[in-house]
């Protein structure tokens, strides 16, 4: 009876398992799995020029952002990618009113790109200033 | 004998019925905004603070020994027109509005007159009737009537003014030149501009333009067309512009005013609109001249305010800035130590309007540093000079902190600093001669 009883406890734990376990091994969307190796190869570049001298050119930050903007990367995935921001704020959207987390890379002096993401933690714009680009959005028509 | 009715309007006693016909009397549209809460105050439920717009009646009943009380009724009403005007008792609105038909039922009362607001415009001359009516023993003994034209004068640009104790955010401009469209700026200076004006009066048929500017604000095209062109003056001034209508040839002293500034530059302007201590990114917001709601800005650095602070342009590049291609008046280098603790040679008499920039050598020799080299090197930060003293002033121009790697310790902040100190306390050993020391350079502004 006990020899009964354990093997209907190990097959409801299995099965437990089997319907469980799919769902739950959802890898995270990381760069390599989402990225192509041409943009993995502009993101490496940027990332080895960040914060230093000469910095990263307009057109080399400009690729970042439109390879972030494109491949809707989730925002820990954004972190991995470009590190740990500079700063951090919330921003109010000005035509939407809805709440944006807004991460500011300070690429170099007087150079900074700002990552905006919603409350789902999509990225919805990127704001530029003096990197040649003052604004890329998800919603142009806002 | 007839008893006589005389009401009188502006204090001045009328006495002839032709005189009230044609034609009669002027109320302004009130549709301003006296109290400064975003609201037309015809809109705004009383009493409105400051109210001007009113105008008051008076009425009298001769000879004076006639009575005036509940059975000999001294009453009002809107033949036509009711609906372009409201009564009140007070000049500011206050207490109860009154009804029409209204009667004096006391001498004290009609001689406290009423308050007319003018809540519509008219669409031709007099077309607001009132009569008033005195009864004696049951019998109309006595009447006599007012024709009154509310008049629409509006200032459409600029929306702002000077002294407003709110703007409208309508009255900031949202693309480059950025600023308040009262504001204008000197001519001869680089990217100067006349202000914009324009105006409507209605009903259109009956009235005509009359515009007025002091001269040292500058010229206008014409003063009697509904958007004469602006000439700006050749020095800072400040004064009111006016719009009037006028009823054939003669003021009707319905009017509409706006300060407006002309600064001596973009510079000064600038200064006056952005302050020092606001942030320059992150949605920040334009907060002075009681402008409401604020407007909100795109991030904004150095570079950027100061090609502003030049032409009124807006580019936040470190290249092609056109500074860099002015006089150089000075070229020095920084020192520091390892505590963050930088020096620099004097810079000289700085003027107002020259552009400090701040570079690194880029792997150019810096020591002495070659002006030939200026385009390989890389522009880090720029301010403009404000004539006071070593001042200058522009986005992100808090002096960095220590260690200021590149990227690191700015305050992203609208802020004055002395020149030549936005990089003494940067401490970078490792990137001698790439990122440090930084090479600064004092360009005259033409």
């Amino acid at each position: 009876m006990k020899t009964l009883l354990a093997i209907i406890a190990v097959l409801l734990l299995g099965a437990i398992l089997f319907v469980w376990a799919p769902c739950c091994r959802k890898k995270p969307k990381i760069p390599s799995d989402s990225l192509s190796a041409d943009q993995t190869r502009k993101i490496t570049l940027y990332r080895t020029k960040y914060q230093k001298v000469p910095g990263p050119s307009n057109e080399e930050v400009a690729d970042v952002a439109r390879i972030l903007m494109a491949t809707d990367l989730p925002q820990e995935s954004v972190e991995q990618t470009l590190g740990t921001p500079s700063s951090i704020s919330v921003i109010q959207d000005t035509k939407t009113q809805e709440d944006l987390t807004c991460w500011a890379y300070d690429i170099g002096d007087s150079r900074r790109m700002t990552l905006c993401f919603d409350k789902s933690g999509k990225l919805r714009s990127i704001r530029g200033v003096g990197v040649g680009f003052d604004v890329m959005t998800d919603r142009p028509d806002l | 004998m007839m008893p006589r009715l005389r009401p009188s309007w502006h204090g001045q006693p009328v006495t002839g019925y032709a005189e009230l016909k044609a034609p009669g009397g002027f109320l302004a549209l009130n549709d301003d905004d006296n109290n400064w809460n975003g609201t037309p105050d015809k809109d705004d439920a009383p009493p409105v603070a400051n109210e001007d717009d009113l105008v008051k009646l008076e009425f009298r009943l001769l000879p004076d020994s006639l009575p005036v009380d509940a059975g000999h009724p001294v009453s009002l009403e809107a033949v036509v027109g009711g609906g372009k005007i409201k009564i009140y008792h007070n000049s500011d609105k206050s207490g109860t509005s009154i009804g029409l038909p209204f009667a004096f039922i006391s001498r004290q009362a009609m001689s406290e007159g009423i308050w007319v607001e003018g809540f519509a415009s008219s669409s031709s001359l007099g077309d607001v009737e009132l009569k008033m009516t005195y009864e004696y023993d049951g019998q109309d003994v006595g009447d006599d009537t007012v024709r009154l034209t509310v008049i629409d004068v509006d200032i459409t640009e600029p929306d702002g003014s000077l002294d407003a104790g709110r703007n409208p955010g309508s009255s900031w401009e949202t693309s480059p030149c950025y600023h308040f469209d009262f504001q204008g700026i000197t001519s001869g200076e680089p990217g100067s501009y006349a202000l914009t004006i324009s105006g409507a009066i209605c009903p259109a048929s009956v009235f005509t333009y009359q515009w007025s500017l002091p001269a040292s604000c500058g010229t206008l095209s014409s003063t009697t067309v509904p958007s004469p062109i602006h000439t700006e003056p050749t020095s800072p001034a400040e004064g009111i512009l006016q719009l009037e209508a006028v009823y054939s040839g003669t003021p009707t002293g319905i009017v509409e005013k706006r300060k407006v500034k002309i600064y001596q530059d973009h510079l000064a302007r600038d200064y006056a609109n952005f302050g020092t201590g606001g942030s320059c990114v992150n949605n920040w917001k334009v907060t002075t001249f009681n402008v409401n709601p604020q407007p909100v800005m795109s991030n904004w650095n150095c570079h950027g305010s100061t090609r502003h602070a030049y032409n009124g342009t807006y580019d936040s590049s470190n290249q092609g800035q056109p500074w860099l291609s002015w006089d150089v008046k000075t070229v020095v280098v920084t020192e520091h130590d390892s505590s963050g603790n930088g020096s620099h040679p004097s810079l000289g008499t700085v003027g107002r309007g020259d552009v400090v920039g701040y570079f690194s050598p880029s792997g150019k020799p810096y020591n002495p540093p070659d002006i030939d080299d200026l385009a390989s090197w890389t522009m880090q930060h720029s301010q403009t000079c404000t004539d006071s003293g070593d001042e200058t002033y522009g986005a992100n121009n808090e002096p960095k902190t220590y260690p200021g790697a590149p990227g690191q310790g700015q305050s992203w902040k609208w802020a004055t600093s002395p020149a030549g100190d936005w990089g003494i306390h940067i401490w970078q050993p490792s990137m001698q001669g790439s990122y440090v020391p930084f090479i600064i350079v004092v360009f005259e502004k033409p």
